[in-house]
């Protein structure tokens, strides 16, 4: 099958690989139909996370067609429709019982910090991905989701992870009627996380950035004020000047380490003095008002980033931060896509072969083109 | 204020999927435990509490193999665990180049052979 495969920071190829096959007696084969490149596939394909191999296959974003299912697979049959969780859950262990299927216990042998994920590196259990016209999927009975007859598969692609994503980094939040939400970052994570806010009952939401065509598209599609932040002296000032000098009530890191915005971050980020650049959760705990609540979504790599630690002691905040736990979202945002209360599927900005997948990460990367979203389509499909 | 008319919607915590974020222990419906299980049927070998489907879609190899068996065999609580498969990641790029062009891995090398005594000579002149 073609897939794509990492070679180096920068540089992803397409390459013939053998096609996957059921190894265990709990897998399924999909054949995928869309399968779209995720701001997290950015910081593999810029060599941030540690052990991404040469020939690693990324793509955890996925919705396909079942062609083949294991032994022991009850649920899902050939020609099932369905989208993929990017955990990789068994649905048994201490954590999947409890409903947190990204710490499954079962599903990475690497580490004991996070669970499986398709196509994200061996840190994640060395699972290959979705950019590829076939996925094998592990667990297929407590993963993937099947895809109702009335929804088509673009509607609901981003049920695998940036539309939980962005509302659990608002449920974390625990936001209450009227408060302040500010948003840091207007990809498509951040997009979400401003959607649900509103959701959740937020007053106002303020999203923040750099890039002009995100912050104008983030003003249509979640209906915020934005705030450039290269247009402003000092942001964290201007968050507090906008709330009455308190600050916002709840800030949401949707950046993580690849952030802009501050030198002395980015040098020590890419010195490997500490994991990629973190001054956009310094700035949340710095903008959110006094015991209000930080919420962190964005990726971090170990071993270790400067946050002033001291700061969220001395303001009594909160501070929560989750991979998602895709899985028991679905059913629910499911609802909100079918009544029209959230058009996932708006954000698509770009469909490409995945021939043109290396293409796509460039453009994304280098935000060109006014690049919200790319979605490739490794077996035909709507171009 | 938004005009969105799905504001609030979601107000409610008893409303939203994940709260509390740990649930009182239940099995997903359908989940068992199947980890123990081959797909032909043959037993896990003693001991063997993952089967070899868990990981190592790219199983490691040459150098970079070897340091990243050195960070594995360090707990993750240590930072040269994390240095190590960053350093090992560079290398297993450098190999990879220098599999798929082993010509091109020669003249570097002897470019890099050249230049350092070069560089030697010249110092040595001075």
């Amino acid at each position: 099958m073609k897939a794509l495969a990492y070679q180096g920071p920068k540089h992803v190829e397409i390459v013939t690989k053998p096609d996957p096959r059921i190894e265990h007696a709990g897998d399924a084969i999909v054949r995928v139909t869309r399968a779209a490149i995720c701001g997290s596939d950015l910081h593999l394909y810029h060599g941030l996370v540690p052990d991404t191999r040469v020939g690693h296959t990324f793509g955890h974003e996925v919705t396909g067609v079942v062609q083949e299912v294991g032994r022991a697979v009850t649920t899902l049959r050939p020609g099932d429709r369905v989208v993929v969780p990017f955990n990789i859950s068994c649905g048994s262990c201490f954590y999947c019982e409890r409903g947190l299927t990204a710490n499954c216990d079962r599903t990475n042998p690497n580490s004991q910090i996070v669970g499986g994920v398709y196509g994200y590196s061996h840190l994640t259990g060395g699972y290959d991905g979705g950019q590829a016209e076939y996925l094998r999927v592990p667990f297929a009975d407590s993963g993937p989701f099947k895809i109702p007859d009335d929804m088509d598969d673009e509607s609901v692609l981003f049920l695998s992870d940036i539309l939980p994503t962005g509302y659990q980094a608002a449920e974390m939040g625990e936001i209450k009627p009227n408060e302040t939400v500010a948003v840091f970052g207007c990809g498509p994570v951040g997009l979400f996380a401003a959607k649900s806010a509103w959701l959740m009952g937020a007053g106002r939401v303020i999203a923040i950035d750099s890039v002009d065509y995100r912050l104008q598209f983030a003003r249509r599609f979640a209906e915020v004020e934005t705030v450039d932040y290269a247009q402003v002296d000092d942001v964290v000032a201007h968050l507090r000047e906008m709330t009455d000098g308190r600050g916002p009530d709840v800030c949401i890191d949707a950046v993580g380490l690849e952030a802009s915005g501050s030198l002395m971050h980015r040098a020590l980020g890419v010195t490997m003095l500490q994991a990629g650049a973190a001054n956009v959760l310094q700035w949340a705990i710095g903008a959110v008002r006094k015991a209000g609540n930080v919420s962190i979504i964005g990726v971090y790599g170990p071993p270790w980033n400067l946050i002033p630690i001291g700061v969220a002691m001395n303001k009594g905040l909160t501070l929560r931060g989750a991979q998602c736990s895709v899985r028991r979202y679905m059913p629910h945002l499911l609802e909100h896509i079918r009544a029209g209360r959230i058009d996932a599927r708006a954000i698509i900005s770009h469909r490409l072969p995945l021939d043109d997948a290396p293409k796509g990460y460039h453009m994304f990367a280098n935000k060109q083109d006014d690049c919200i979203k790319c979605v490739l389509l490794p077996n035909g499909g709507l171009a | 204020m938004s005009p969105d008319p799905a504001r609030g919607i979601d107000q409610d915590p008893a409303r939203r999927p994940g709260v509390p974020a740990e649930k009182p222990p239940h099995s997903q419906p359908h989940a068992r435990n199947v980890a123990q299980m081959r797909q032909d049927g043959r037993p896990t070998g003693v001991g063997e509490t993952r089967t070899p489907v868990f990981g190592t879609a790219q199983p490691p190899r040459g150098l970079s193999g070897r340091l990243r068996a050195a960070a594995y065999a360090i707990p993750e609580h240590y930072a040269r665990h994390w240095m190590l498969l960053i350093l090992a990641d560079r290398v297993d790029v450098l190999e990879s180049r220098v599999r798929r062009r082993p010509g091109m891995a020669v003249v570097a090398g002897a470019g890099a052979l050249l230049g350092t005594l070069a560089l030697a000579r010249a110092l040595g002149r001075r």
